[in-house]
């Protein structure tokens, strides 16, 4: 009796807690609707974050471990390091901002000093607090920890094997992500970015001064950038500079930038798209969207002016003839 | 516009960044052109941004496209909507068959405009007329590219 109770009641749990909605009907068919995304409106802007406190940089070890001995040789090539030891005075690098206010130049000649060098291992890095510029570029490195690196404003990662994502949601004062591989070897086998290796997603949502998105020959499927606000270029397409190639772009089905009222420049060149919405921002200064077979539709303020643009410019606009400008 | 801060520039992206065709690019004319001397280095165009042209006061020239999409003609209808672009400048005073013009950069206005590339303006010719005369822009300085001068586009 006791059974049949609790086996009674367990049934009605189930029922209960299961809504109408869940329940399958039968012969149910899935229906897809092509409608926008429809997303939260953005939140206020970020403060900047000025230079770090003497606080913050009084809660940092006196001593950062460099494991990777190449990472320390740079260190010791530019002056920051003397003993090829494994650590180095953390007052040493932790006032480098990588830009030229205490590099003295406008190349940002320390924020590039790891570039194209074989370190495999930036254990050391979130000591650098006071990053604005860092670039990886050609690093080894399928990931690295950035979070501690609150200042930084433009974050250069091209041409690093990366397999998934890349966590940059503590680097809220981020203007440019460049995570752009070379499109013009699209069609080279042996070059793996956008085949093997590059970004599979990235998550922007936390990053609202973002201004220029450089994200070319990587593998992402899917971006919402609706909150970026101050977004002024997004390069996705492939920019292949030799017409015969083509590749290089990002497999996107939809970009709708209808409330980046900032966006100058476009480029989805050879992406996937069937879905491009770039309303709310006037006519583009640059609009590349050529080698989309899919993309039927293009939707803008007004389609007759963008039209006359694109006729009149015809390097800044490159568009399949099969891609309609509507508004 | 701006050529990325770091990793690989292609030549192709800094043609694009000028908005000069693809075609032919030397790197020489694209240092001269950004007021860079020698030696060249592609890592000079790390976050490089093209000026714009500044249209200021001059020569008044024709706009070169006062056609509708179709590439009609359009002096002589009425309620045209004309759609003024031009490339780091503003524009000001514009009435029916009036000169049309853009402030050079250096007025307060562009001051507060910056080089963030084109701006336009619609203005609605609502009188019908027997205006043969074309719209006139004043010219950006010389040197500058065709698609630096600004565009007329009626619809």
């Amino acid at each position: 009796m006791k059974k049949i109770i609790t086996i009674l009641v367990a049934s009605v749990l189930v029922l209960t807690s299961c809504s109408k909605e869940e329940l399958p009907t039968p012969n149910q068919v899935n229906v897809v609707v092509q409608t926008p995304e429809v997303t939260p409106n953005p939140p206020a802007n970020i403060p900047d974050l000025g230079a770090p406190t003497e606080a913050e940089f009084a809660t940092l070890p006196q001593w950062t471990n460099i494991p990777d001995n190449v990472m320390e040789q740079v260190l010791i090539d530019r002056g920051f390091d003397n003993i090829l030891d494994g650590k180095v005075l953390t007052s040493k690098i932790s006032k480098i901002t990588g830009f030229d206010s205490n590099d003295g130049t406008i190349m940002g000649q320390y924020g590039r000093m790891f570039e194209r060098k074989d370190i495999h291992d930036f254990t050391g890095i979130e000591n650098f607090i006071s990053l604005q510029f860092i670039s990886f570029w050609k690093c080894p490195i399928s990931t690295v920890n950035i979070r501690n690196l609150k200042r930084l404003k433009i974050l250069g990662m091209s041409e690093c094997p990366i397999t998934g994502t890349i966590d940059i949601s503590q680097n809220t004062q981020l203007e440019e992500i460049g995570f752009q591989n070379a499109a013009e070897r699209c069609d080279d086998p042996t070059y793996p970015f956008g085949k093997t290796l590059g970004l599979t997603s990235i998550d922007v949502s936390h990053n609202l001064k973002l201004k220029r998105i450089y994200l070319a020959c990587n593998r992402i499927t899917s971006i919402d950038v609706s909150m970026l606000t101050n977004l002024e270029e997004i390069y996705l397409g492939g920019s292949a500079w030799q017409s015969y190639k083509v590749g290089g772009g990002n497999p996107i089905q939809r970009l709708d930038l209808s409330r980046n009222t900032k966006i100058r420049v476009v480029n989805v060149e050879a992406c996937n798209l069937n879905y491009l919405n770039v309303k709310n921002n006037g006519i583009l200064d640059r609009c590349i969207t050529i080698y989309n077979p899919n993309l039927n539709q293009i939707l803008v303020d007004n389609a007759s002016a963008m039209n006359a643009v694109a006729q009149n410019n015809p390097v800044t606009y490159r568009k399949d003839a099969h891609s309609v400008f509507v508004q | 516009m701006t050529l990325i801060y770091s990793g690989a520039i292609s030549l192709g992206a800094i043609a694009d960044e000028f908005g000069a065709a693809r075609s032919n690019v030397s790197l020489r004319s694209r240092s001269s052109a950004a007021g860079k001397g020698t030696p060249d280095a592609m890592s000079e165009f790390y976050g490089y941004t093209a000026p714009k042209a500044a249209f200021q006061h001059g020569t008044t020239v024709n706009g070169p496209n006062q056609t509708n999409s179709s590439g009609t003609l359009v002096t002589y209808k009425s309620n045209v909507l004309i759609t003024l672009k031009c490339f780091g400048g503003t524009s000001t005073g514009a009435t029916a068959y009036a000169t049309y013009w853009i402030n050079g950069v250096g007025t307060a206005q562009t001051a507060t405009a910056p080089q963030y590339g084109m701006q336009y303006a619609s203005i609605n010719v609502a009188t019908p007329g027997s205006r043969t005369a074309a719209l006139s822009i004043y010219p950006g300085p010389t040197g500058a590219s065709s698609s630096q001068y600004a565009d007329v586009v009626a619809s």
